[in-house]
Order: structure tokens, then sequence, then C-alpha cells
């Protein structure tokens, strides 16, 4: 990472010397300042991968802004996937998740969007990378979770005509109980 | 389903459904094409006819039930599903680096001969598809050599659900290591053999240089992984990039090519083999050594106990009640747990709302971004050169649908 002399939004608070300059800023850390309400979600990552929660609104922006890196920082080369989850219990119901890898030096970050509401809307971000038209689709074949600006926003898995979303935790198994007796 | 527009057909041109039951298109994939003559104009791909629910089946089976599911995924590389589904719950039971040392062998060595099982599938209905049909009787006898194995290792040849959460279900059996010694012996001969009858043959290197080119920057635009992406010149393997399950240990080079056409994509899978053969054979090596060795991680919370000890300890009865009837209980998180597969980055996606059982089991398949850029490979080529295309990206239509 070849980070300039830009003032460093976070200062470690528990460095081990106080002359030793500050660590630069990881990459997570610059997305959290660089867009407002961006966050580390409180929740625990157990693999390990730094990830941030952004709006809805800033997602386009910052995968655009993390694959081409104005800064000068570490370049994030793959967009390795985009996957959807609910949480019915949550306010915001619906999280899509994406995980980007920098081939520089294999590093990786997640980036987070959550919506609720009627009709889940995120930004597609097929305009910043093609890859996610088909993983987008998916989701919103799955979740329901539209995605404006989308080119082909078709279901994708199930048949055009399927009612309901699979993955939807309020969608049921659909399994038969089966009858052990003489009908 | 897709529908092209139908006034497209006014136009003389023809659209021709290839698929879903078409024994080139490796599945029950469906493309439309849209035709002027023998040239493809338009190409679209339509999946989900071999959908058959398996992440959502997973949220309602606990950790260890939901193990028997990953095998179908990827249904010619069973091995490497069940691996990322295993490495993915050791991480998120914070057991990751306490599994022991020759379990991480042994899933390297299954894992290889996974990957060998799965390029001879490809090779062998690659080369049919292009008009070889000796090399496809070729590849099968040597696939039924690394099944044989399977049967061996775990009783089951295809299926073997043979990965537990912090090890393996059994230690190897002692014909294991006879087996694999003679295949490690064979199979860089039975390699050469395959490569006499391809590498050089006119026809098929006619039907594959220049072919179906994706360049380096499509790959990593539409999310290429594995052999199609190194053929595509970007040197990324999660076995070094991001290694797992001790590979930085192993000796073996990552072929890549730089002409991403239909050609690099085989070479690059045949070099890949031959360092497949590689692995095995250091694997074997430690196995050797290691044997009498742990093989499972002793924590009642998560693995079974051994068989003798339920029958002689209390405490180990109601482990194993436990275990089977209620599973094991993660704390609350998720965890993304990426392997190698023949085909790319397969990985699984855990996320718990700490319950027994899954809260969302995310498989990310390799095929489903590689076959994403099909029409951009064949659109402008001929209908010959779409099976040719199909082919060298290697689908697996169960991960692709899941």
């Amino acid at each position: 990472m070849a980070q300039t002399s830009a003032p460093t939004p976070t200062t470690a608070v528990d460095a081990p010397e106080p002359d030793a300059p500050p660590p630069p800023p990881t990459d997570a850390e610059l997305v959290v300042a660089r867009y407002p309400g961006a966050a580390v979600p409180a929740w625990r990552f157990a693999d390990g991968i730094p990830t941030v929660r952004v709006a809805p609104e800033q997602i386009c922006d910052a995968i655009s802004w993390l694959r081409h890196r104005p800064d000068g920082g570490r370049r994030y080369d793959m967009l390795v996937d985009v996957s959807g989850s609910h949480w019915p219990e949550r306010d915001d119901s619906h999280e899509v998740t994406y995980i980007l890898h920098a081939l520089e030096d294999s590093h990786r970050i997640r980036l987070k969007v959550a919506v609720g509401g009627e009709h889940p809307t995120i930004p597609s971000v097929t305009g910043v990378w093609a890859l996610a038209n088909w993983p987008e689709r998916e989701i919103f074949d799955m979740y329901g979770v539209e995605f404006s600006g989308h080119p082909d926003l078709r279901r994708i898995i199930t048949p055009n005509d399927w009612e309901g979303h699979p993955l939807r935790k309020d969608f049921p198994l659909g399994e038969e109980p089966v009858e052990f007796q003489r009908p | 389903m897709v529908m092209l527009e139908e006034t497209r057909t006014e136009t003389g041109r023809m659209i021709l459904n290839m698929g879903p039951q078409h024994p080139s298109t490796h599945g029950v994939l469906r493309l439309m094409l849209e035709l002027d003559g023998e040239n493809v104009l338009e190409c679209v791909p339509d999946i989900g006819y071999l959908h058959t629910g398996i992440e959502k089946m997973m949220e309602a089976r606990n950790y260890h039930q939901a193990l028997v599911l990953t095998d179908r995924v990827d249904y010619l590389a069973p091995i490497t599903n069940n691996l990322s589904y295993i490495m993915a719950c050791e991480k998120l039971f914070n057991v990751e680096g306490k599994v022991p040392e020759r379990a991480l062998d042994t899933r390297v060595v299954m894992s290889e001969l996974t990957r060998i099982a799965s390029h001879l599938i490809w090779l062998g209905t690659h080369g049919l598809d292009l008009g070889a049909m000796t090399v496809f009787m070729y590849c099968w006898r040597e696939r039924e050599r690394v099944l044989e194995i399977m049967e061996a290792i775990s009783g089951v040849r295809m299926m073997t659900s043979f990965m537990r959460i912090g090890g393996l279900a059994a230690d190897l059996p002692d014909e294991f290591y006879g087996l694999v010694a003679q295949f490690v012996d064979d199979m860089p001969k039975k390699i050469d053999e395959y490569e006499t009858m391809l590498s050089r043959n006119p026809i098929f290197v006619d039907r594959t240089k220049g072919v179906g080119v994706i360049n380096r920057e499509a790959a990593l635009e539409y999310g290429f992984t594995g052999p199609c992406l190194r053929a595509s010149g970007v040197q990324f393997d999660v076995r070094t990039n991001l290694a797992y399950c001790g590979y930085e240990t192993y000796e073996f080079d990552v072929p890549w090519s730089r002409e991403g056409d239909v050609y690099a994509r085989y070479m690059v899978r045949m070099r890949e083999m031959r360092e497949s053969v590689r692995i095995i054979d250091q694997g074997l090596k430690r196995l050797r050594a290691s044997r009498g060795a742990p093989i499972r991680l002793d924590d009642p919370r998560i693995s079974f106990p051994k068989r003798e000890k339920i029958h002689s300890s209390m405490e180990s009865l109601i482990h194993h009640f436990k275990l089977v009837s209620e599973g094991p209980v993660p704390t609350p998180g998720e965890a993304y747990a990426a392997v190698e597969s023949p085909r790319g980055e397969q990985a699984t996606y855990i996320m718990s709302d700490g319950s027994n059982k899954p809260h969302r089991v995310r498989f990310r398949a390799p095929s489903f971004y590689n076959l994403q850029v099909l029409p951009q490979t064949i659109a402008g080529g001929l209908v010959a050169d779409v099976v040719a295309s199909i082919g060298s990206i290697d689908i697996v239509l169960g991960e692709i649908d899941r």
C-alpha cells in the first residue's frame, strides 16, 4: 500500500511506542472514513475478512473506488462473490454481501448492504462490474431484492411464473408429511 | 425461461434451441442461439433446470447432517465441496488451526485425487465433443481407479461425505497406500498418453486454438476463477494465494498461460493434473510417516467420540447422544471459506444465528460465474465452436443451479 502523507482518519489508541508513526489505515478504515454512515458491523466474522457496512446508495461508488483506487492504494481486481441473506427479525431484513479480492497481495475485503421494507431495492453494481449480473438476478430470484439499474432483472433459477422467493425465511421448505398407514 | 424476440426470425435468421437435454451441454444447460447460417449472432444461456434447493435444505439440517448435502453441489468433485463446508464450520466453531496434521494431509491428498478425477471427466467429454472418442474411454479407465481409492477410503465411490468438523470420519485403510502409490506411478504415463492423442492432433488443435478467447480483462470482469482464469494470464490459485490445509508446505507449480483460448485452458488443466500427482506423492509420504496419529480433533462439543469410548465411558455416550440429536452449536457469526476446486474458487459462506442449524449457507459456485462469460466467448463464432467453448469452461450444472 502506497499511502502518502494523508492524515489518518483513525488513530491507533494502543500504539506500542508513542514516537512510532501510526500504522497506515487499512482499506476498511478508509472506506469507513470515506462514506458517511459506513461502519464495521458489530458481528462476529470468524474468517477474518475486514468488513464494512455501507448505505445502499454508496455501494456502487464504494466498489468502484476499491476497484480503481484513485488514491493509489491497493486495487481490488476481483469481485469474488455477491450473495444475499434474509434476517426477518432485523429492521433492514435483506442483506447483500460483496467480497472483493486484491491480486497484488491476496487481500480481501467484504462490503455489506442492508435494506428493508416491502420492496427492498439496492442499486445494481453491474455498471461497475459486469460479473454482478447473474448473482444479482439470483438474489432477486431467491430473496426478491430489486436491483435498480440492472440491465436484465429476471428470475434466473426458478421459472418465470414461480411465486414467492424461495430463500426467504417465510417461504416454507415444502416437505410433505409421509403417512405410514394404510389409506 | 428465455424467449428471444419473435421478430428476429423474420429476417431469415434461425433461432436454435440447444439443450436442455443435449449431450454436449454437459448436463441440463439450455442455450438459445440466434444463427445466421453457421454463425452465432447471439447466445442466451438459460439455467435452473437442475435446481434442487440445496441452500434452502441446509437451513433445516444441523451442521453434521448438512454435510451430506454438500457432496451433491458439485457432483464431480464432492471432496472439495465437503472441504470448503467443513472449513467454514471450523472457522465458525473456532477450531481452525487445531485440526490434526494427518487429517489435513489426507484432505490434501483426497482433494488432489478429486481434481484428477474431475479433470479426467472434463478431458474425456471435451474430447468426445470434438470427435475424439478414444480419449473418453481412456479417461474413464483412470477415473475408475480414483473412484476405487475413494471406495477403499470411505465405502462410497462418489458421495463420500468423508470430512468431519475437526478432522475426518475415519482413518485411512491399509490398502490406501498401495493403491495411491500405484496410481501416482502410473498417472504421468497416462497423461502422456492423452497428450499424444490430443496436444498435437491437427483436428483438435484446429478446433481449439484461437477459439473462445477470453483475455485477462474480460476474465476479471466476468469473474473467472480456476484453470479458466489462469489460462487467461492471471496467476491466482486459492491453494497458493490463500493457502489452506497446509498447501503452503507442498511443492508444486501453478500452471498458467497467456492465450486464453480453448487450447490454453486444455493445456493448463493437463499440466495441473501433473502437479496434482506431485502433490499426492508428497502427501502420501507424509501419510505413511504419520500412521496412527490422530485424525480428528478431540473436542466433545463438535466431534464424535471414538466408538470404543462410547461403550466404556458415560460422558462419551452423552456427548455422542447430544451431537447426534442436537448437533454442535456455534456462537453467532459468519464465516467464508474458499478452496480451489477443479473448476475454480469454490467457497461456502455460512451465517449462524447461534442455533444448531445454519441460518444461511451460500455456495460460491465457480461454474456459475464461469458460465456467465459464455455469451461473450461464442458470439460471432460458429455453432461447432459453441460446443468447444462449453467443454473448455468445464461446467457442472449441479453447482450452477444448486
